[in-house]
């Protein structure tokens, strides 16, 4: 009786926090995690390729651009924070989920599966596996400077002649082809990510569903496309050094 | 169509309990009626090899007319056999020809496992629904029918998730091996209406946590549950579950 009361009262629950710790640890907290942060990775991808198109208007916008960027602490930094946060967790869910669906079916069928799915969205893992190795070679040659070929001279305000660095890096065919292949998947990746977590997230309309759905492949390739043009245009003159 | 006799290789999982290895094995299926359902054919086979005197093939059935959920197999690669809206039991015979080659596998999950050739124990999901699958009512007399108004909208939603005949193919065809569209589909034709309304969000809570408990993968939003489902569930009632779920922890 004693203890009947007490649950009424609800006073015997978890603590906020670690009930919050608890849900996402579960597969649909998880998966809560996953759309979350790809909802953050994906409005970063969107300002980033804005800012890339700039390359069209000549160099002195683009320097301009990564100038204030680097120049702006402020959004700097908590852009860099939101991604270090974001990214680790959108990794380390996709992990934890891939292990837990493979311990889900340790036999496999015989027949390959011909339940229908898009390609797209059996192959998130791969497709995201492939931009977080494209992300961290772009991080050594435009961030970090490690890699690629980097203009020799400084410009005269002392920042990083971001233009120069961008036309020399895609005027190298592997660099160029490296860069659109990671953008396609990344297309494949966001076409079926941007319905995927409306979906996690509890959200779902018998006009909107479909109609994001058809977002989710339209900014998806668009993105694609918006990213690619660059190194493409480099390579075909369009941009000139 | 022609009423032809057809003869068909069958290739059949075969496991002789829980705890051994089992192996694909072929027979050839002689004079199959296009008129049979899928688990006529399976019956003639289990004729021909008690007249062999081998065993015949265990498969678990009951109703044979599509609302029972017993049936449960992997046929060609696809559970039910991938006819919209068809159980393996409604599958005729009709939709293959003769000298085909037919390759039938057991529901493939670790929640699942296979007790004999193509039975498996799906008692995980009834813990599923047994946690929190229900609603709590006092003892007393049968209200009167109608007496509680439910708009018709949120009826047929109901209607849409109740539907579901719990035979776990959702689970079969999932690449994760998931139970969403299960887990989901019980909880929502309960939340739509007013009887189970009130325990909507913990029925939410401990059925995701049985869920997880039994070892079913996550769900990835793929969609074969709902390409495969016997009973036509949509995707939708995944989305109410997860809005449940995250509802519920800003709860108490
Ligand atoms: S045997 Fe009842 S649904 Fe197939």
């Amino acid at each position: 009786m004693a203890d009947a009361m007490e649950l009424k009262r609800g006073s015997t629950g978890p603590t906020l926090f670690g009930s919050l710790v608890k849900f996402m640890s579960s597969s649909v907290g998880s998966k809560v995690v996953m759309a979350v942060t790809g909802l953050g990775l994906c409005a970063f991808i969107m300002g980033h390729m804005a800012g890339n198109l700039l390359a069209f208007v000549g160099r002195d916008a683009f320097n301009h651009y990564a100038a204030t960027l680097k120049g702006t602490p402020l959004l700097l930094w908590g852009t860099r924070l939101a991604l270090l946060i974001g990214f680790p967790l959108h990794i380390w869910t996709a992990v934890r989920t891939v292990q837990l669906n493979r311990a889900a079916r340790p036999v496999a069928y015989a027949v390959p599966s011909k339940a229908p799915a898009r390609a797209a969205a059996k192959t998130m893992m791969l497709s995201g596996a492939v931009v977080l190795a494209y992300f961290a070679y772009h991080l050594a040659h435009f961030t970090l400077h490690l890699t690629g070929p980097q203009p020799a001279t400084l410009l005269a305000d002392g920042h990083y002649d971001a233009y120069s660095m961008m036309v020399m890096g895609f005027q190298q065919p592997l660099i160029a082809i490296f860069y659109v292949t990671a953008m396609v998947l990344l297309a494949a990746h966001i076409s079926h990510g941007i319905y995927s977590l409306f979906q996690h997230l509890g959200f779902w309309g018998a006009k909107w569903t479909p109609f994001l759905k058809n977002v989710a492949l339209v900014l998806g390739y668009g993105l694609c496309a918006g990213f690619a043009s660059i190194p493409l245009s480099v390579l075909l003159g369009l941009i000139k050094p | 169509m022609s009423d032809k006799l057809m003869k068909l290789k069958v290739n059949v999982w075969r496991q002789t309990n829980k705890d051994q290895s089992g192996e694909m094995k072929g027979y050839v299926v002689e004079n199959v009626d296009p008129h049979m359902s899928f688990l006529e054919m399976m019956d003639t086979l289990n004729e021909q090899l008690q007249h062999k005197g081998e065993e015949p093939v265990a498969f678990d059935h009951d109703c044979r007319e599509g609302i029972c959920g017993m049936c449960s197999m992997v046929i060609n690669g696809i559970p039910h056999g991938g006819h919209k809206g068809v159980t393996a039991c409604q599958l005729h015979m009709r939709h293959f020809n003769d000298g085909d080659e037919i390759f039938v596998e057991p529901w493939r999950a670790k929640a699942f496992p296979v007790l004999r050739d193509l039975v498996v124990d799906r008692s995980a999901l009834d813990r599923i629904v047994a946690s929190g699958g229900y609603v709590s009512v006092n003892t007393g007399g049968a209200p009167d029918a109608n007496c509680l108004p439910i708009p018709k909208k949120e009826a047929d939603l109901s209607m849409d998730a109740a539907a579901c005949i719990g035979c776990g193919a959702c689970v079969a065809a999932c690449k994760n091996a998931s139970a969403m569209l299960f887990v989901a589909a019980k909880a929502s034709h309960l939340a739509h209406l007013p009887q189970g309304e009130p325990e909507r969000y913990v029925r939410a809570q401990n059925m995701a946590q049985q869920m997880d408990a039994e070892g079913f993968g996550t769900c990835s939003n793929l969609s074969q549950c709902e390409a495969v489902c016997p009973k036509e569930i949509p995707v939708r009632v995944i989305a109410e579950f997860n809005s449940d779920l995250i509802k519920a922890q800003f709860k108490g």
